[in-house]
């Protein structure tokens, strides 16, 4: 187990230096560069440019340098635990995402909390309910969660609780408290904020938990094994969750390996439209405006915890599922 | 003995309004009152110049506030309100009548040959450290950053491009000099050109960067982490631009001479504080401005709609468009707001150019056919598209000029204004487009079907730009032109541009006021302004050329020795003459007056740059309870009738 842990490890490491190389190179791949970017935006202004400008602006900003030196210099100041710094926001990446890191897991953390408690119960329900009136409602719910695009819905919901309940639109904080230092009120301000961002971005991965646990349960339901445990005379409650269920239950651990990026980083759309001060809307940006050390930075933290979470989900598999065991080779 | 005369007669003068003068003491804001009773600051008195600038208020003397709420799409400088290098801190200040006056300096005098202009300051003037305003800044921004060509800030005297010298006349007299007539120089004083970074910069904090004033500037750059002083000195300038995050937290606070400082940025919230040596006072002598503090919060551009008719918005000058016209109107009074209608400028927000120098030979001679341009123009209905996209808030104009000095009555009934669908077919037929395949679509002197793409950019426009064409390719389509739309990310399309490669730009056709065209705008009408670029290949050549002709560069700074792009013909040269002799002229002169109708003329002839609806309003939201919102002209700051100029009288009744 622990030689495999490690052996995976170091699998990972390979894998991020590689992904570091396709990300910078991706990132590069569209016509011009940050510089375009600040260019675009001094014409907008109006304001003259000079090829004397656009060279000084170059090598500041070392984007005359060949891409591999670029890249070396990014990985350099990586592995020192530099992420270099933002150019759009003309301050130091580390410091960017850390501001935003902690509302980003704040509002996915318990998006994901809530998602959990009430689509496993509805899923349960839904399967050894089939058919039922219940069921149906479950499903047709389901259904129109993942058939609307969050962002609609974000739009629909923002509207419908301004017109009904007066409460202020967009972002986490009223504008009393958008620059203000934390406090009670701030936090107060904050957990009335929450509810609309929960429900939007929270509907699409209760409908898919729902119809995921419903389809898998249904399938093992019927299997031998239950009938056996029903025969043996085991109670119905405790049969279901201790055999079927857990079984059940594989598809979702196996995508907690997504999971862990999409908390830093998910429903991006929707955190556009409602404003909200996380990680996703600030990579969208930084890859816009060819901010690379930005976009560059926060791919490779999601790369990290993509593969992180892939190594837990596996590990969580094999101590919920006693079919899975790691190859011996021989 | 010329200076004697001078005090002496100011002292007349003051003797003269003395009893308004001294009879009205300075007040100022209760927060700073605070401060001074506390020892912090030193008395209103004593921050405020000798002769302070008094603010005729729009409306009515205001009442000292606590925080306005503004929401801007991104936490770029030159948005609504957050304006860091500029706001209110030009030297000079344009009136409606194009006279320039006084502003941060007292007066300017420009001398008869055009080739000097004085600037006096106001003496006891202090930047927002406490630390005197003086001559010394203005030389040291053309002396250590507009002359010197180590830091980037030789790249910038384009904005007064022709002057070579800066001369200390005494501590609040400066003189700048020029060898050719330059007399655009006195109205740029009312411009960005007359604003912090270019006219003046904060010597006392920055020359410790600055190698001429301080052997030790590398030393000290490798303290602030730099590698030269060249790289501290851009960064502590220029960097000024740029949200200045990190001046802040260095506790470098940039000093500014603006009604506000910024003291935080972050990328969600700015927050700017009252600037308590502001130099400007209403006419009851009450320091400005009367808000302490401004709160901008970042979002998208929806949600802003969204929370301006939630009434979460005190001001927007930015982000409110037409598109949304009903939204705001329906719900102004559950919001509390305002939704203003400016009618100051010509501003058509959708307009297209064709490219006279596309790389196409089949096109080309086409395109550079003027019966073509006429032809497109005719087969679009403005009509309908002012009614189903704008709300007939404008009206159709090819040639959207309003309100200039030269004559207009001839423009007003452009003939090409009209929409006609069979002259636009005999047009096309004339021009060498007039067999049709079985389809419909008009094909090109070669047999193929002749077609068009408009291009533009994805970013940063309003919703209404792809409605708009959208109908304009039905439209073309109609008279049998196949059309494309390609919108590109912003900065693929300036790749596009410049590559030659657009065959009909489009993008918003804003004239701006008449005298923001006669201060800056030379490539505008000479080959197309950023937007609505119509002849990439002839700019390239043309502004390589005039640094050739002015002497700056020789033709060897090019490569292989020759200018890049291509010459264009006599009469495109004589247009950008004709931009260059404009400059020479003051604005508003009748030599002014002459040389622009020249160059009006020539473009509403040729139509190289076409509106389809314009005299639109800006719109701009207000809450009810704000005073003194500028509801027309702007002074000279007309970026898009923004508040650079008139935002220290605002405040809530």
């Amino acid at each position: 187990m622990a030689s495999y842990i490690v052996r995976r490890i170091i699998y990972m490491i390979g894998l991020l230096v590689v992904l570091s190389f396709v990300t910078f190179a991706i990132i590069q791949l569209p016509p011009g560069d940050y510089l375009s970017t600040y260019i675009a935006n001094l014409e907008a202004q109006r304001i003259p440019i000079t090829d004397e400008l656009i060279e000084s602006l170059r090598v500041r900003y070392g984007l005359g340098d060949p891409f591999l030196v670029q890249y070396s210099k990014w990985m350099r100041s990586l592995l020192r635990g530099d992420m270099g710094d933002s150019f759009m926001l003309n301050r130091p990446v580390n410091q960017v995402i850390g501001t935003r890191l902690a509302l980003s897991v704040t509002l996915s953390l318990s998006t994901l909390v809530l998602v959990y408690l009430i689509a496993i119960p509805i899923g349960i329900y839904s399967a050894t309910h089939q058919h039922s009136v219940g069921d149906y409602i479950a499903t047709v719910f389901g259904f129109l969660g993942l058939a609307t695009p969050n962002f609609l819905l974000a739009l629909i919901l923002m509207y419908l609780t301004f017109t009904y309940f007066g409460w202020a639109p967009g972002g986490l904080f009223s504008r009393e408290y958008m620059a203000a230092e934390w406090s009670f009120g701030k936090v107060v301000d904050l957990i009335k904020h929450l509810p609309v961002p929960l429900i939007v971005i929270g509907t699409a991965g209760t409908a898919e938990i729902i119809r995921i646990l419903r389809g898998s349960l249904l399938d093992e339901l019927g299997k031998q094994y239950v009938v056996t445990a029903r025969t043996k005379g085991v109670g119905e409650r405790r049969l279901l969750i201790k055999y079927p269920v857990r079984v059940a239950l594989n598809p979702i651990i196996s995508t907690i390996g997504g999971l862990l990026p999409a908390i830093i980083s998910g429903a991006t759309l929707t955190a556009i439209v409602l404003s909200l001060p996380t990680i996703g809307p600030l990579l969208l940006q930084a890859l816009q405006s060819q901010d690379m050390f930005l976009a560059g930075s926060i791919i490779m933290l999601l790369s990290a915890l993509g593969l992180i979470g892939t190594l837990i989900s596996d590990l969580l598999l094999v101590a919920i599922d006693p079919r899975i065991r790691f190859e011996v080779k021989g | 003995m010329k200076r004697a005369i001078r005090i002496t007669s100011a002292i007349l003068v003051m003797c003269l309004l003395g009893a308004a003068v001294w009879a009205q003491p300075y007040s100022e804001a209760p927060t700073l009152e605070a401060q001074v009773a506390a020892g912090e600051l030193p008395s209103v008195d004593e921050r405020l110049p000798l002769n302070p600038a008094v603010m005729e208020p729009l409306e009515s003397v205001g009442a000292y506030s606590d925080t306005i709420f503004v929401f801007v799409p991104d936490n770029s400088p030159w948005n609504t309100l957050q304006e860091e290098t500029e706001r209110g801190s030009y030297l000079g200040y344009i009136r409606a009548d194009n006279e320039v006056v006084g502003n941060l300096a007292e007066s300017f005098e420009l001398a008869d040959d055009f080739k000097s202009l004085t600037i006096h300051l106001r003496e006891g003037a202090k930047w927002s450290d406490g630390h005197p305003f003086t001559a010394d800044d203005v030389v040291f921004a053309f002396d250590a950053f507009h002359f010197d060509s180590r830091v980037s800030g030789s790249s910038q005297p384009f904005w007064l491009n022709k002057v070579r010298r800066a001369i200390k006349v005494d501590d609040y007299t400066v003189r700048l000099e020029t060898d050719d007539p330059f007399p655009v120089m006195l109205a740029k004083m009312g411009e960005p050109a007359g604003g912090d970074w270019h006219a003046y910069l904060p010597r006392h904090y920055l020359e410790k960067f600055h190698i001429d004033y301080n052997p030790d500037a590398n030393e000290v750059a490798a303290e602030f982490g730099f590698d030269s002083w060249e790289q501290a000195f851009d960064a502590y300038d220029r960097e000024y631009q740029n949200g200045f995050q990190h001046l802040i937290e260095d506790g470098e606070l940039r000093p500014t001479m603006q009604p506000w400082i910024l003291t935080e940025v972050t990328d969600t919230t700015k927050v700017h504080v009252r600037n308590p040596y502001f130099w400007k006072v209403d006419p009851e002598g009450k320091q400005l401005p009367y808000i302490d503090r401004i709160v901008t919060g970042i979002a998208d551009p929806e949600t802003i709609n969204l929370k301006i008719i939630a009434g979460e918005v005190d001001l927007d000058y930015g982000v409110a468009n037409v598109a949304n016209f009903a939204l705001y109107k329906e719900n102004e009074a559950a919001g509390g707001y305002t939704t203003l209608e400016l009618q100051d400028q010509g501003n058509a927000p959708v307009g297209f150019a064709v490219n006279q120098t596309i790389d196409d030979p089949i096109k080309r001679p086409i395109f550079q056919d003027l019966r073509f341009r006429q032809a497109l123009s005719l087969a679009i209905n403005a009509g309908e598209i002012n009614e189903t996209v704008f709300f007939g808030l404008g009206r159709p104009m090819v040639f959207p000029v309003v309100g200039t000095s030269f004559h207009l009555s001839e423009w007003d009934d452009n003939p090409f204004d009209g929409y006609d669908i069979d002259r636009a077919n005999a047009l096309l037929d004339e021009v060498g487009l007039e067999n049709r395949n079985g389809a419909g679509w008009r094909l090109g002197p070669d047999g193929e079907p002749f077609t068009l793409t408009m291009e533009g950019r994805t970013v940063g426009e309003e919703s209404t730009t792809f409605a708009a064409l959208e109908l304009m390719k039905e439209y073309w389509e109609a008279v049998g032109l196949q059309t494309e739309i390609k919108l590109s990310e912003r900065a693929l399309h300036i790749e596009r541009r410049d590559g030659n490669l657009i065959e009909v730009n489009t993008g918003p056709f804003t004239l701006g006021s008449e005298a923001r065209q006669y201060m800056i705008d030379r490539e505008f009408w000479a080959h197309g302004s950023h937007d609505l670029n119509w002849a990439p290949l002839w700019g390239d050549w043309l502004m390589a050329w005039i640094q050739v002709e002015e002497g700056t560069r020789t033709l060897e700074d090019f490569a292989d020795g020759v200018l890049p792009g291509e010459e264009p013909p006599q009469i495109y040269k004589d247009l950008f003459m004709w931009n260059e002799e404009r400059s020479r002229t003051v604005l508003g002169s009748p030599e002014y007056i002459e040389i622009s109708q020249k160059i009006f003329d020539f473009h509403h002839d040729n139509m190289l740059m076409q509106g389809v609806v314009g005299g639109m309003p800006q719109l701009a939201i207000a809450k009810s309870n704000l005073g003194n919102v500028p509801t027309g002209y702007f002074g000279s700051a007309i970026w898009f009738g923004d508040l650079l100029i008139e935002s220290e009288q605002l405040y809530f009744k």
